[in-house]
């Protein structure tokens, strides 16, 4: 027998031959007893195969599929908190420079605000504050130094949103 | 569930427990192999975990046209070379306690008796396949416990099918000595 038709008697074992390879096989195994001992071997492998399905032993209580999924889980947990530390980060900037601002200040600034303050019951929100500043100092070199550090902020969030896994 | 919607839903919705089942339908057969490459339980298990953690890591950019199993078992064969690469260990077998337990009751029950020949058979059966060549008993491994066509089993290796054809034949050819030898001592 030759070593082509060995390899299409493996693949007829395997169930990989197409259906005119498996006619020829089926044809040859009918006339050809070297063939028919052939397969005859091959089948008992899978003898082979039932016997080992116990070996080796191994711990059924054990999940891997199980272990690695937890431990993917244990390994992503940082990242929520590196985006709560990072955004914890700019709020103090943002806060450290608005406050840095308002030392600076001229007093008719701090008055208008005072004034609005006093004249307001809701208190003057973060947002609310940083826009007024915004529109009546646009050349102060704190509120560059504020926009800076904002754009900043910007793009380290943006970059955090665009780690892997996130 | 077919493994594409597993993979979907782990990929798209973060389902950890489609993941556990993805992997866990392969999680044994996989072993097997793995064990008949290191014959160590600790490695073998090194390599599960290591095989695992890649496999999941990796699976975001799995292509469909290849198959998954085929896929897990090219990850799973890569982690078990480099382990075997990296401890400078070539095939170690086992003392056959470690690997098949030992029970101190075996010798008094006829019944526990019968599992100590059993145990005694599959050990010479393990003996057998672990004297082929690492080529050829990896072939014969992934067909046998891994369960993968031979077409598939070329891809895992990444040779061409004729040459685990030939391997397969000629692991075929050595093994039937090999396992008379064994059983009849």
């Amino acid at each position: 027998m030759d070593s082509k038709t060995e390899d299409d008697l493996l693949l007829h074992w395997s169930g990989e031959a197409d259906p005119k390879l498996s006619a020829e096989i089926e044809a040859l195994l009918e006339k050809d007893p070297a063939a028919q001992r052939y397969l005859d071997e091959l089948d008992q492998l899978n003898v082979l195969r039932d016997e080992l399905a116990d070996l080796p032993v191994m711990n059924s209580s054990r999940s891997f599929a199980l272990e690695a999924v937890t431990a993917r889980k244990v390994t992503r947990f940082p990242l929520p908190w590196i985006a709560a530390a990072a955004a914890a980060a700019v709020i103090a900037v943002i806060a450290v420079g608005t406050k840095s601002w308002l030392h600076e200040g001229t007093s008719q600034v701090e008055e208008v605000v005072v004034k609005e303050k006093e004249s307001s019951n809701e208190p003057a929100t973060r947002a609310k504050l940083s826009k007024r500043l915004f529109s009546t100092r646009p050349q102060d070199p704190a509120l560059e130094r504020i926009s800076i550090a904002r754009d900043r902020a910007r793009k380290l969030r943006t970059e955090l949103n665009h780690l892997p896994n996130s | 569930m077919d493994d594409s919607l597993l993979i979907r839903k782990f990929c798209s919705d973060g389902d950890g427990d489609a993941a556990v089942e993805l992997l866990g339908k392969y999680q044994r057969a996989l072993y097997q192999f793995i064990w008949q490459m290191l014959h160590h339980s600790q490695d073998c298990e090194d390599a599960m975990q290591e095989t695992f953690s890649k496999a999941l890591l990796a699976l975001p950019r799995y292509r469909e046209e290849n198959h998954f199993k085929s896929w897990l078992f090219r990850i799973g064969r890569n982690e078990a070379i480099e382990i075997i690469r990296r401890r400078r260990r070539t095939v170690v077998a086992e003392a056959p306690e470690e690997c098949l337990g030992t029970d101190p009751l075996i010798d008094r029950q006829p019944a526990a008796r019968e599992v100590m020949e059993q145990r005694e058979r599959l050990q010479s059966l393990d003996r057998a396949i672990a004297q082929l060549p690492d080529a050829e008993r990896e072939v014969l491994a992934l067909r046998l416990q891994g369960d993968l066509p031979f077409k598939e089993i070329a891809e895992v290796i990444n040779i061409p099918i004729g040459t685990v054809l030939a391997r397969m034949h000629r692991a075929k050819k050595r093994l039937k000595p090999l396992l008379e030898s064994e059983l009849n001592e």
